[in-house]
């Protein structure tokens, strides 16, 4: 080993080291252009240079390739060393003045400009293209010609290369940017597109799938690496300070012993290419909807500006087309999301640009969800067009690359409309592994390919102990997925109570720092949000604000702070940085503030040493058009947090004993199925009903769409329920005092006037919902008038009503979208469906109308809808403002409506 | 004497359970309001001492407002009847040191309240523009 | 759509009547002291990621007083419900929140004020023999006290407070807001 001196700090290298890697290791850094880690030293740029100080006086070197010896002293930042740098760079610049990466690291030196006379070549002669494709790629395919002024890089002959491979290694190391490869070679480089970026932005063939991948690591394309491939290159291996990278890893088998399964594979997007009607990869501005999705995030390839692809220009009119795959004689389901996803797409992309003209070409509208029929109201607002019709077919206009789509108007018209880029609303499809999947748990898929599951057990497979959730079960959104991965769980952890606990190993935390008498060493850690805050603040102006405020001694930015990788980043910086404060300032507390607080942990800092600004929820969101006063905001309730953090104290938490009992509250399906599931799991639970009876609204229901009966599964859980040993039922009851919190609540329980005291650790609340009473329509005044569900009843009893009607209307929505009830209800679309197959196959002579405003018929419904449009049953549309008229005629009642 | 250049500081004391949650859904459903008021939280507007606001006000601020869950939705049963309570201590408190009742508010917002948190925001805005700046600005 | 005029004979009308709140949803979420949306369905702690919890640890929701559903979506959300439960009930203890009061003897005149404001009966007076007379204080009880502050805001002497959220600390925010840049 040798030890030398650099700047006055000490520092052990290997021998053959140069000084540059000396430097390195003490963290000092030295400019460089020429240099590049996997290549042999080369020292021609000279930016380098450093000063070693002898005992006769001193000299400049390129540290480069300049090896370190014993007892050396350099010097880094000497004014000879700034200003021999300086005229390096001014020689650069007079040879590639436009060069950025030159301009930038020149700028740093204070040189913005070259006296010398400019030649404006973008090669500085650096080799590293030479050198890249000779050692790394094994070819030698570029060389220097001639010398002096007249040195230049070149292929032999000035001709295209025989032998280059159009890896693209030369163009990659170019520090200027000065490569053209079809200068070197006639065979076509073929980009790596990212799949993350839906083909939108190239990636290299060693790359972070996406940035934030857990674990957050790279991983190699086995495919496309020249490695792999050729044996050549290896330049990974050279660069990771890990030295993580292992070529020869393979992979690897693991046993794992498990009492349950659950299978959450996810969706596939359809492929848009089977659509070649809709331009889909003919024309560079018809994106599919996941593209678009990439095309607003922070991270995209635009960086969450919305260009489009042909022209990297600001659309000014957006289409997106929605069914894409769904809803069509080969693939009979619909999809679900889409309807929503494109709202949002128009929404979001309306607020990125706010003079975007947005379209959106549907069917029905399938706003079914929580809220989501005030936000499609809210897109309408906005001025989101929705038009009803179904696209053929989408063909560009080659002048514009714009994009001419035909469709039918409301009044049956024809028209033609332009747009400058058009998004294709791609339905979900299952994952193309589905088969081997299925065939290797032995579990049975539907005839769509989606694993098949029964109405009573959604996440329940063909095969015991085989459990599924999310769109493998058929396509469904966030929440619903969410639900069933819960649901799965809690499947698995009653069938394996016996075992609950018993693989449980305990986080461990570093040894809590004692911070007391210290002063504050507070860091703030801004975060852009993707374009949330960064978007509408400038969060590097409160950066560097943050620094000049009292004992902040680190602020730093991060584009998502709560990312895995910024977790990691902040433990390492309260070590290095010494902190004993920590400020975020991002989202909502009521949110974030638990996974901060652990990464405070993971560091050894007291939790409560931490400290939230909110910038987002309640500064940029709500300040969206006021950049100035959203970022002044910003600065102060930072200085707020800081104000406050620097009195903040390290705290403990106290523990308390939990009472295992539960207590469920309805004793509807849902009630009971969830009271059914906890006492499997072993937990003692108390079901309160407010009526005499169990079951809730599903007592009235007699029939479903998938041929179960309702009817005979109640019958079953009631006498689950009421044999379950860890269930006591109270009907007839209500629950009328709570006290208490998680883990401990105590309610008291009324019954016949008696109270009964139940001690229980946590509660659900399924206390269910009722059927509207309709005031419209002469419900109530006309005998002939009934609801759904009274049909569903009549059917199930054969009433003579019903057996001798000869025509049926149906009307939708009735008490639903209204204005004092602005939401689906979600379930009536089925009803319909389901009630008027029936009375089309019990006798095909009715006649079946079913007036509606939209048919969601979501998911495996759609199934339905279409059999009853083939049973006959006519659907007839009618506008919010335009209902259908009812006269009571003395024989029949006389609907009138607009079609 | 109110000028044009003048924007008023509202200082807002809001409870974690209910006002903090509608401004965060006031965000969240991208509601816009002026830029005028930093937000404290706190876990209960019963927490907020009279002097808490008597300050804010004498040391500058336009305003102050308190918002908490509606009457009957308290996190803590009743901790917003207690701060209704304190709202005519605060009132008198106000005469004694010359400001004018309008600069202090107390209102109920809850988790779902969104454009109610955007509107009252909106309108106390306005009020307090409307007011001019505080006698004891400096 | 051609806007014309139809006319239907029927022997049956039958409306697609929607799914409404029961009445006593507001009581419930009161006594659970647990929100509800503006269309009266119970409210989630967040709508697509936590479509079982509320914000209130330990209570849990499923089935139509979420939002109408189908029967085999009430049925997996009410599996879902018990298992999110059944993340608590599996525990034998669980950490208390650090932010409770605290009080500072020496400010604490033991004038008893803050004790019957406080609405979980956490605080009670005590009186102890010092340096030869009897001085009264305050004490607190930690499983009870949920950390609401209405004694540190009922207080004139500045003798309890919550922890994280002292006095000092919410004053030091207030005139952080007020000095400007």
């Amino acid at each position: 080993m040798i030890t030398l001196t650099i700047d006055n700090k000490k520092v052990e290298v290997e021998e053959g080291a140069t000084i540059l890697q000396a430097a390195e290791k003490l963290g000092i850094k030295i400019p460089t252009l020429c240099h590049h880690k996997s290549l042999m030293p080369y020292g021609a740029c000279r930016v380098c240079l450093v000063e070693i100080v002898g005992s006769r006086g001193s000299w400049i070197e390129a540290s480069c390739v300049y090896p370190a010896q014993e007892g050396m002293v350099v010097k880094t930042d000497t004014e000879r060393v700034l200003k021999t740098r300086r005229m390096m760079f001014e020689l650069l610049l007079a040879r590639s003045p436009d060069a950025p990466r030159i301009k930038g690291m020149a700028k740093e030196y204070g040189v913005e400009d070259t006296r010398f006379t400019k030649k404006n070549d973008d090669c500085i002669l650096c080799g590293l293209c030479v050198r890249v494709c000779e050692e790394r790629m094994g070819v030698g395919a570029v060389s220097f010609v001639n010398r002096g002024s007249e040195r230049k890089i070149a292929v032999p002959y000035d001709k295209h290369s025989p032998i280059c491979i159009a890896c693209g290694a030369c163009d990659v190391v170019c520090p200027t940017n000065a490569v053209d490869l079809s200068e070197v070679t006639l065979n076509k480089p073929r980009p790596i597109k990212s799949d993350y970026d839906m083909g939108l932005a190239k990636r290299a063939s060693i790359y972070i799938p996406f940035p934030q991948a857990i674990p957050k690591i790279a991983v190699i394309d086995r495919d496309r690496c020249m490695h792999y491939l050729k044996g050549v290159c290896g330049s990974c291996e050279n660069f990771c300070q890990a030295g993580a990278i292992n070529y020869e890893q393979e992979d690897e088998l693991c046993d794992v012993d498990v009492g349950a399964v659950v299978l959450s594979p996810g969706f596939e997007q359809f492929d848009p290419n089977l659509k070649k009607e809709l331009g889909y990869d003919r024309y560079p501005n018809v994106l599919s909807s996941l593209q678009f999705e990439r095309l607003l995030s922070a991270s995209g390839p635009y960086l969450g500006e919305i260009l489009r692809p042909s022209d990297e220009k600001h659309p000014k009119k957006v289409a997106w087309i929605q069914c894409v795959g769904s809803r069509e004689v080969d693939c009979n389901y619909c999809s679900s999301v889409c309807c929503m996803y494109a709202t949002k797409e128009a929404i979001i992309a309306k607020e990125h640009q706010g003079d975007l003209d947005c379209t959106i070409f549907f069917i029905d509208m399938r706003a079914f969800g929580k809220g989501f029929d005030a936000y499609y109201e809210r897109a309408k607002q906005l001025g989101v067009r929705y038009i009803r019709c179904r696209p053929s077919s989408v063909k560009e206009v080659a002048a514009t690359r714009d994009l001419k789509i035909t469709y039918q108007q409301d009044d049956g018209g024809i028209a033609t409309e332009e747009f400058s880029m058009v998004v294709l609303s791609t339905g979900l499809r299952p994952p193309s592994t589905v088969r081997e999947l299925a065939d290797k748990f032995g579990i049975e898929l539907n005839e769509h390919g989606f694993a098949q599951t029964q109405g009573f057990a959604p996440v329940e497979t063909t095969k015991a102990g085989v459990y599924v959730c999310g769109p493998f079960a058929g396509p469904k959104d966030i929440p619903e997925t969410v639900m069933e991965a819960s649901a799965g769980a809690g499947k698995a952890m009653a069938l394996l109570k016996e075992e609950r606990g018993t693989l449980i190993s305990h986080k461990e935390y570093p040894p809590e720092k004692d911070v007391s008498g210290q002063e504050p060493r507070i860091g703030v850690f801004i975060c852009h949000c993707g374009r949330n805050i960064g978007g509408y603040a400038d969060v590097p102006s409160i950066v560097e604000y943050a620094k000049t405020l009292p004992n902040v001694v680190y602020a730093e930015d991060n584009l998502y702070t709560c990312s895995t990788d910024t977790q990691e980043q902040i433990t390492r910086l309260i070590n290095e940085k010494d902190l004993n404060r920590v400020i975020v300032a991002s989202c909502s507390p009521r949110t974030h503030e638990p996974l901060f607080r652990n990464t405070c942990r993971e560091a050894g800092l007291n939790e409560y040493l931490f400290e939230m600004a909110n910038i987002r929820d309640q500064c940029t969101w709500v300040h969206m058009n006021d950049p100035k006063g959203a970022t002044h905001k910003a600065r102060d309730l930072v200085r707020m947090a800081v104000a406050k953090a620097r009195l903040l104290e390290p705290l403990c938490k106290g523990t308390l004993k939990v009472n295992n009992d539960a207590l469920v509250i309805g004793g509807g399906l849902a009630g009971m199925t969830a009271a059914l599931n906890l006492a499997d799991q072993g937990f003692k639970v108390s079901l309160v009903e407010k009526e005499r009876e169990l079951g809730g609204n599903f007592r009235h229901i007699h029939s479903l769409l998938g041929g179960e009966d309702p009817q005979q599964q109640l019958a079953a859980i009631v006498e689950r329920v009421n044999s379950h040993e860890n269930i006591d039922v109270y009907l007839g009851a209500q629950v009328s005092f709570v006290d208490g919190s998680v883990g401990n609540f105590n309610s008291t329980i009324r019954q016949d006037g008696k109270e009964t005291q139940v001690g229980h650790g946590a509660a659900i609340i399924a206390a269910g919902a009722r059927e509207y009473e309709p005031t419209e329509y002469l419900y109530g005044q006309d005998s002939r008038v009934i609801t759904q569900r009274r049909l569903d009843e009549w059917i199930a009893e054969d009433k003579d009503e019903v057996k001798n009607a000869k025509s049926v209307v149906m009307i939708q929505c009735v008490g639903s979208r209204e204005d004092e009830r602005p939401y689906c209800s979600r379930v009536c679309c089925s009803q319909a469906i389901k009630n008027s197959i029936a009375l089309k196959e019990a006798n095909p002579q009715t006649d079946v109308y079913v007036l509606y405003r939209d048919v969601r018929a979501y998911g495996f419904l759609e199934e339905h809808y279409r059999r009853a449009r083939e049973l006959g049953v006519r659907f007839i549309r009618f506008e919010k403002d335009n209902k259908p008229e009812i006269a009571a005629g003395e024989a029949r009642l006389e609907i009138t409506c607009f079609d | 004497m109110a000028n044009e250049e003048y924007e008023p500081l509202i200082i807002g004391f809001c409870c974690n359970w209910c006002s903090y949650a509608g401004a965060d859904l006031a965000g969240v459903s991208r509601l816009q309001y002026p830029p005028n008021m930093r937000i404290i939280r706190v876990m209960c507007s019963g927490m907020v001492h009279p002097n808490l606001v008597i300050d804010a006000l004498t040391k500058g601020a336009d305003a102050v407002i308190i918002c908490g869950c509606h009457i009957g939705d308290c996190h803590y049963l009743e901790g917003n009847l207690k701060a209704e309570n304190r709202k005519e201590a605060i009132e008198l408190m106000l005469e004694d040191f010359g400001l004018e009742p309008e600069r202090f508010r107390l209102e109920w917002v809850s988790a779902s309240e969104g454009p109610r948190f955007a509107e009252v925001m909106r309108e106390f805005t306005e009020t307090v523009r409307a007011l001019g700046p505080s006698p004891y600005k400096v | 759509m051609l806007n014309m005029p139809i006319c239907i004979e029927a022997d049956l009308l039958v409306l697609s009547a929607a799914i409404i709140p029961n009445e006593d949803v507001d009581e419930l979420g009161r006594l659970f002291k647990v929100p509800l949306n503006q269309d009266k369905f119970f409210l989630e702690a967040h709508m697509k990621l936590r479509p079982v919890d509320f914000a209130t640890d330990g209570v849990f929701m499923c089935g139509l007083a979420h939002s109408p559903k189908s029967v085999s979506e009430s049925i997996a959300q009410a599996d879902a419900a018990a298992a999110r439960a059944a993340t608590i009930l599996s525990k034998d203890e669980i950490e208390l929140d650090a932010k409770i009061s605290e009080i500072i003897d020496a400010n604490c005149d033991g004038c008893a004020y803050c004790i019957d404001p406080c609405p979980y009966k956490a605080l009670t007076l005590i009186e102890y023999m010092y340096k030869g007379s009897i001085k009264k204080t305050v004490e607190r009880d930690a499983a009870l006290c949920k950390g609401c502050g209405v004694c540190m805001a009922t207080c004139p002497k500045k003798g309890i407070f919550v922890r994280g959220f002292k006095l000092e600390q919410i004053s030091a925010m207030v005139e952080a807001a007020l000095i400007g840049e």
